[in-house]
């Protein structure tokens, strides 16, 4: 056996590190397990108008339709003994419809529902703790980390700034709602129902108007902080992602004031929601709201009836210039043989149809589009009649 | 001395011919030679390389003494015909100044015949051990050596030196009987005996024992030997050398045959005559390991023979070749791999040991805690790895001396300088670069060791997909400085200092450092050849800043320190050698400063907080006894009495009769002044453990511990994170109780090859630290009102089986365990889960870790892990629900689901350079890659409302394997 030095010194010089995604889509095995619990989500404020109280039972995490909780009988009373019957408009859906009552500042108000199996779920009085007037609100076109890509994202960040509020601290609850202009891709410009009707300008459902909840959860309380005031607390962020910053969007914020224990809730929710993913998640766990079953304490109930002092304001943004949109305004289109290919989806009548290639000296081809969401702005979820408080 | 000296000595040898020097050179060849002739040889000569070494030395042997043995020659008469071959032997040694030396168990029982009366005792040896392959050997000063089989190299192979110097006549030289015995004593250094004579007759008049005492060293660099084991062969007793290498031995005055071993040395035999009290400081040689560099300690003995259980030793060159993330040695992340010790998540900072929280941990740099040893947010940990000797960790029988940590010790031994030469070594990994260096002040006397190391790049953070974590930065360095200092040789000064940093810049605008330092010095002291005593000063601080501007207008700045002032006392007595004691104190003097929240600039808004500053001294006052009831049977007991204050300036709020600590229940406040004690506690401690040898491979043992923890993390988070800071117990909060019943069944067996251990324990904590749903401990004044206390049930068996030498070795443990916690009350505020017991996070009832190193030659070797847990506990969704048109998830109870299994292979190759003996610097390459097969294991999965539709996300670590090249290099040869 012979030993001859640096024959075996093999100098590597190539480190390679194979790197895959760290983070993938996962479903784990959550067995059958799922459990119907009444679920109750309630407003009254200070604004005139009618309060909504809605009952549901908790759905399944995946395929679940939402089951409402139809037939209760559910009041509510405020420290002055007065009490007010709410009527189920829609199924699980609770309205005051007296305009006459109205939430009160410094006034405290209990839910109660008793329902058709004869349970009698209660709240405990809530105080209407005083509004607090946004001073405020602001968009500014901000860049952020992408977390699925190697850009960065653009978008609009709002902000909200606050008066100073009455009390020491407070506490906050924003409660948003977007809205959107967007056109669909292509402009429709025949009806097709076994013969060609042309369109003309205005086309229809070109332009719709969506309306939703934002579905994030924003909190702050002045706790830790010198002065009753918030200046500059970035909301919502919106980005060039989607159609949302295509035309023109606009955000209804209401600037809830709560009481600390509806604050805790709130928080909390927040907290859980963002705080998972991270290296140092903490423990998820049920957070429970402020209803309970008066004969069962132990019953899980969740959700909050909230009773807040509510101020809101509306914004609206322009599509920012300058800035790339990502999201795909592609569509297959048909056009060999058209007639067709028309003729094979009667069961369809009427199509709408588009002309592609149009002006340069020619008259542009006819085309079918293969998903009616490129001609029909109502098919992404929009309405396309402008909604009353829109500002052109 | 020159070649015609050598001649005139004895000119039937060849080997005389040869210069000493060349003798050296020849040395490393001919191992590789031996290596090949040995292979069938193994049994007998346990290691080539030391038979090699021990034939060199016998070389030099044969040239100093040429008297004939005389021993052979002693006339057996008939009348000892028919005895048994033990009446034989005691009866010649009684009789005749002879000694003989065997191994009990490797003689067959039979009956000497004596054919006629004129035979010699070499005849007679000759006659009846021969058929039965044993061979005889005697020396000069009447030793007979009698082994089994043991072919005697009586000479090298006639052509060996040819090739080297052709100058030099071979004489090959008959074989004779002088030879045979003198070869044979050299190829058995071991059993060479030299005379010592401890003390002086004078001063032993009129004594019936006296003691010997002194220090075992290592003979290349003058350190000390711990737990080194002196054994007086005829009285079947002995002692060990404490952390200084010392020892003291009382002992009857007269002859004794002591022979001083320990795992990494050449085992060395000396005839003492004790005359007085007197002073034998012993100098071992290192045993050379030619196959086995990698040595996977618990000392061999140790498993079987002492009363230590649930203990676990690694030693720093043991683990070096195991690999890990990015090369980085890092031997506390290889306690992960011993049974017992679980972590909530790859790279997550805390170790939970038996069950228990991580706080229940305490780590000493030597006698420095260290309050965070997390590195870059706990992917490594701050300890130096050039630094670092070797550690032990004490799973269940802590001894009394420590206090305070309710689940183990982590005891890690800084290197302590070289004291003959000046040494440096360094290593270069994928993102650190370390630098040791050490030497001698005062040869044999003092020395120094410095080592530090630092990142040069966080590329890491780039490889972990979380983009705020790609998208941040991160600097880390220690530093470690450890000075020995003899003073006399009955007293020596220790002084070490530590030092440990990190900084990290998040993407989101959250920047924090954080910094270990401390310091110690202790002055270890020989009282009158018999007793220690230890006197040390341990100062250590964590420190620890943030500053947040996520939110600009409540950007704020926070701090936070820890200090921790030590003072401790030991005596070691040794009344005699059947027990040893240990009497001592420790005191703590904990100064927290909790911090100031404060707004980072003048845009914030953030109210300045002063979250206070706490107090308190914890006292130990403790007495430990081993008591050897029998060579077979000894037990060991502890006490220590603890006895904590909490001290002003403080402001205590009181709630009202019967209610939960919450801040609506306040319902007063009271002011205390400085060092006013606000709550005192005190409790005693025990610790008790038995062990019973059955067989010399076979022992039992038992032990029971109950201890109390004043110092708990403020953690509400799975995993620990880097920003979890310390708390004194107080008045709300009562100190945790630990109680830990334990039993183990050890045995080595295959000739020892083979070590096993099973062990079982129960474990109960009361007063178990934990937080209220959602609490927030960043800015929280009042932290009892997010305290709550609880019960934590553990219990499991850990099986162990080791190969610990050879070229093959490595470990193989599995471990059955449960871990759950019960937090209950009296209101649904006061309870977590709802009352209902729920398995701790870490809780992973299977674990199997593997490690195994092949060594192909001394400059190639490989190594891998396989590792395998259960996954841990989780808490998942099991509905939905809207409120405020936001969708929300509704989860289980705590900890109800499980995470997919963790399962994970590491594969590292090393490789040294050239073996040559004369050399400037050694390097070593090392390649390895953590998570061969890239399994994506989950470190947490996670649920998110997206588009009103829920996902759900596994968030893996390290989801490919990362592979790194490391190289190491140190002045000198591969040897030293």
């Amino acid at each position: 056996m012979k030993w001859k030095p640096h024959i075996y010194l093999i100098f590597i010089t190539i480190l390679s590190v194979l790197l895959n995604s760290c983070v993938e889509k996962y479903w784990p095995d959550l067995g059958d397990k799922y459990d119907q619990i009444l679920v109750v989500d309630g407003l009254i404020t200070n604004q005139p108008e009618s309060y909504m109280v809605s009952l549901s039972y908790s759905t399944p995490l995946r395929g679940g339709k939402k089951t409402n909780v139809q037939g209760c009988e559910v009041l509510i009373t405020d420290d002055t003994e007065n009490t007010v019957l709410l009527s189920e408009i829609n199924p699980g859906q609770y309205v005051t419809t007296n305009p006459a009552f109205q939430g009160v500042v410094g006034r405290k108000y209990k839910l109660t529902i008793h329902t058709p199996e004869d349970k009698t779920y209660e709240s405990g009085f809530q105080e209407l703790k005083p509004p607090v007037g946004l001073d405020t609100v602001y968009a500014k076109l901000e860049s952020k980390p992408n977390p699925d890509d190697d850009y960065d994202l653009t978008g609009y960040q709002f902000y909200v700034s606050s008066d100073a509020a009455i009390d020491d601290t407070n506490y906050y609850f924003w409660s948003m709602e977007q809205t959107y202009e967007y056109n669909s891709n292509y402009r429709i410009r025949y009806i097709f129902d076994g013969k060609m009707n042309p369109v003309t300008f205005p086309t229809p459902f070109y332009t719709c108007w969506k309306t939703s909840t934002v579905s994030e959860i924003f909190t702050y309380s002045t706790t830790n902080l010198t002065e009753s005031v918030i200046h500059d607390l970035p909301l919502h962020y919106v980005t060039t992602e989607t159609k949302e910053l295509s035309v023109k969007y606009s955000l209804l914020i209401k600037q809830l004031s709560l009481t600390k224990e509806a604050y805790n809730y709130w928080y909390n929710l927040q907290k859980q929601v963002a705080g998972q993913g991270s290296l140092y998640d903490k423990q998820p766990y049920q957070i429970q709201g402020n209803m309970s079953n008066i004969v069962n304490p132990e019953e899980t109930v969740l959700g909050y009836f909230l009773v807040a002092g509510s101020d809101e304001k509306r914004i609206f943004v322009d599509k920012p210039t300058d800035v790339q949109f990502h999201y795909s305004t592609n569509c297959g289109m048909v056009t060999d043989d058209l007639m067709r290919m028309l003729y094979s989806i009667r069961h369809k009548w009427p199509v709408f149809l588009t002309i592609l290639f149009e002006g340069e000296g020619s008259g542009g081809v006819t085309a079918l589009p293969s998903d009616p969401v490129c001609v029909d702005c109502r098919e992404a979820g929009g309405d396309d009649e402008k909604p009353d408080f829109w500002e052109d | 001395m020159d070649k015609s000296q050598y001649q005139k000595i004895n000119d039937r040898n060849a080997f005389e011919y040869l210069e000493i020097g060349f003798l050296k050179i020849i040395c490393d060849l001919f191992f590789v030679i031996w290596n090949l002739i040995m292979v069938n040889h193994r049994k007998y000569i346990r290691t080539p390389n030391r038979a090699i070494l021990i034939l060199v030395f016998g070389l030099l042997f044969i040239n100093s003494s040429q008297l004939f043995a005389q021993a052979e020659n002693i006339p057996i008469g008939r009348d000892f015909d028919q005895l048994s071959w033990n009446d034989f032997v005691n009866r010649l040694e009684k009789e005749k100044s002879i000694r003989f030396f065997f191994e009990a168990d490797s003689i067959p029982e039979f009956t000497v015949h004596i054919a006629s009366d004129s035979s010699t005792l070499e005849e007679v040896l000759q006659q009846n051990l021969g058929p039965l392959n044993i061979s005889a050997a005697f020396d000069k000063n009447g030793n007979v050596f009698i082994t089994i089989n043991k072919p005697l190299q009586t000479s090298f192979p006639p052509n060996f030196f040819d090739a080297m110097d052709k100058d030099i006549p071979t004489i090959v030289a008959p074989e004779s009987k002088a030879d045979t015995i003198q070869k044979f004593l050299a190829t058995h250094k071991e059993y060479v005996t030299r005379t010592i004579v401890v003390g002086t007759k004078k001063k032993g008049v009129g004594k019936k024992t006296a003691t010997v005492s002194g220090f075992v060293k290592r003979s290349e660099d003058g350190l000390p030997v711990i737990g080194a084991t002196l054994f007086v062969e005829e009285l079947k007793t002995g002692t060990s050398t404490n952390v200084s290498g010392y020892f003291s031995l009382t002992l009857k005055k007269g002859k004794h045959t002591l022979i001083v071993s320990s795992v990494d040395s050449e085992e060395e035999k000396y005839e003492m005559e004790l005359l007085s009290d007197g002073r034998l400081d012993v100098s071992l040689d290192k045993k050379i390991y030619s196959l086995k560099e990698v040595v996977i300690t618990s000392e061999q003995e140790d498993n079987i023979r002492s009363t230590q259980m649930g203990y676990e030793k690694l030693s720093a060159k043991s683990v070096k070749e195991i690999p890990t993330v990015m090369g980085e040695r890092d031997i506390i992340k290889v306690a992960l791999l011993l049974p017992g010790v679980q972590s909530v998540g790859e790279g997550a900072a805390g170790y939970n040991v038996r069950g228990s929280p991580a706080d229940q941990n305490v780590f000493y740099m030597n006698n420095i805690p260290v309050y965070n040893v997390s590195h870059l947010m706990g992917f490594f940990t701050a300890f130096t790895p050039e630094a670092i000797d070797e550690f032990t960790l004490y799973k269940s029988n802590i001894p009394a001396k420590y206090g305070g940590r309710l689940s183990s010790i982590f005891d890690i031994k800084a290197k302590e300088g070289n004291k003959k030469k000046f040494s440096m070594r360094g290593g270069i990994s994928p993102i650190t670069g370390s630098l040791m260096v050490e030497g001698p002040f005062a040869e044999d006397k003092s020395s120094y060791m410095i080592a530090v190391r630092s990142t040069y790049s966080d590329w890491i953070l780039k490889l972990i997909d979380n983009y705020e974590i790609q998208n941040s930065k991160a600097y880390f360095a220690d530093a470690v400085a450890n000075f020995s200092i003899a003073l006399n040789p009955n007293n020596q000064l220790k002084i070490l200092t530590y030092f440990s940093y990190d900084d990290i810049s998040l993407v989101s605008n959250t920047r924090f450092d954080y910094q270990n330092q401390g310091a110690s010095v202790g002055w270890e002291h020989i009282i009158n050849n018999k007793h220690n005593l230890d006197l040390t000063f341990v100062y250590a601080k964590y420190a620890f800043n943030e500053e947040n501007e996520e939110l600009k207008l409540a950007a704020y700045k926070q701090n936070y320190s820890l200090n921790h002032n030590e003072v401790r006392a030991n005596f070691t007595l040794r009344p005699n050698n059947k027990h040893q004691i240990s009497v001592g104190f420790n005191s703590i003097l904990y100064l927290l400063d909790r911090g100031n929240h404060l707004p980072l600039n003048d845009e914030s808004l953030t109210k300045a907080v002063y979250l206070g500053s706490e107090q308190g001294i914890e006292t130990g006052i403790y007495i430990d006894e081993e008591w050897t009831i029998s060579p077979l049977f000894s037990v060991s007991g502890g006490f220590r009495y603890n006895i904590y204050a909490y001290l002003g300036p403080q402001t205590v709020y009181e709630y009202g009769e019967g209610l939960p600590m919450e801040p609506e229940n306040i319902v007063d406040t009271v002011s205390y002044g400085n060092n006013e004690i606000i709550q005192s506690y005190s409790g005693p401690d025990f610790r008790l453990a038995a062990k019973y040898i059955f067989t010399p491979n076979l022992s039992i043992k038992a032990s029971f511990n109950q201890m109390h923890q004043y110092i708990f993390m403020l953690s509400n988070t799975i995993a620990l994170s880097p920003t979890d800071k310390w708390k004194l117990v107080d008045s709300h909060i009562k100190p945790m109780k630990g109680q830990q019943y334990a039993f183990g069944i050890f045995s080595n067996f295959a000739k020892g090859r083979l070590e096993f251990s099973a062990e079982a324990y129960y474990k109960r904590v009361e007063n178990l630290v934990e937080y209220k749903d959602g609490a927030d401990l960043l800015v929280n004044e009042v932290i009892e009102t997010d305290v709550l206390q609880g019960d934590l049930d553990a219990y499991g068996i850990e099986f162990m089986l080791r190969k610990p030498f050879g070229r093959f070795n490595g470990w193989i443990n599995y471990t059955y365990s449960s871990s759950n916690v019960l937090v209950t009350g009296s209101t649904p505020s006061e309870m977590i889960n709802f009352g209902n017991a729920y398995p701790a996070n870490y809780d992973k009832p299977h674990a199997l870790n593997l490690v195994m190193n092949y060594k192909f030659s001394r400059r190639l070797s490989v190594s891998s892990n396989v590792v395998y847990a259960t996954g841990r506990p989780v808490t998942y969704p099991t509905a939905i629900y809207y409120q405020d048109g936001v969708q929300i998830i509704h989860y289980s109870a705590r900890n109800e689901f499980r995470l997919p299994d963790y399962f994970r292979i590491d594969f590292s190759v090393n490789l040294e350079g050239n073996l040559k003996k004369k050399k400037a610097f050694h390097g070593s390459w090392n390649f390895s890659v953590y998570n061969l097969t890239g399994r994506k294991n989950a470190y947490s999965v996670y649920f998110k409302s997206e588009n009103g539709k829920i996902n759900g996300y596994k968030l893996s670590i390290f989801g490919s394997p990362i592979i790194s090249l490391t190289y190491n290099f140190k002045l000198g040869n591969y040897e030293n």
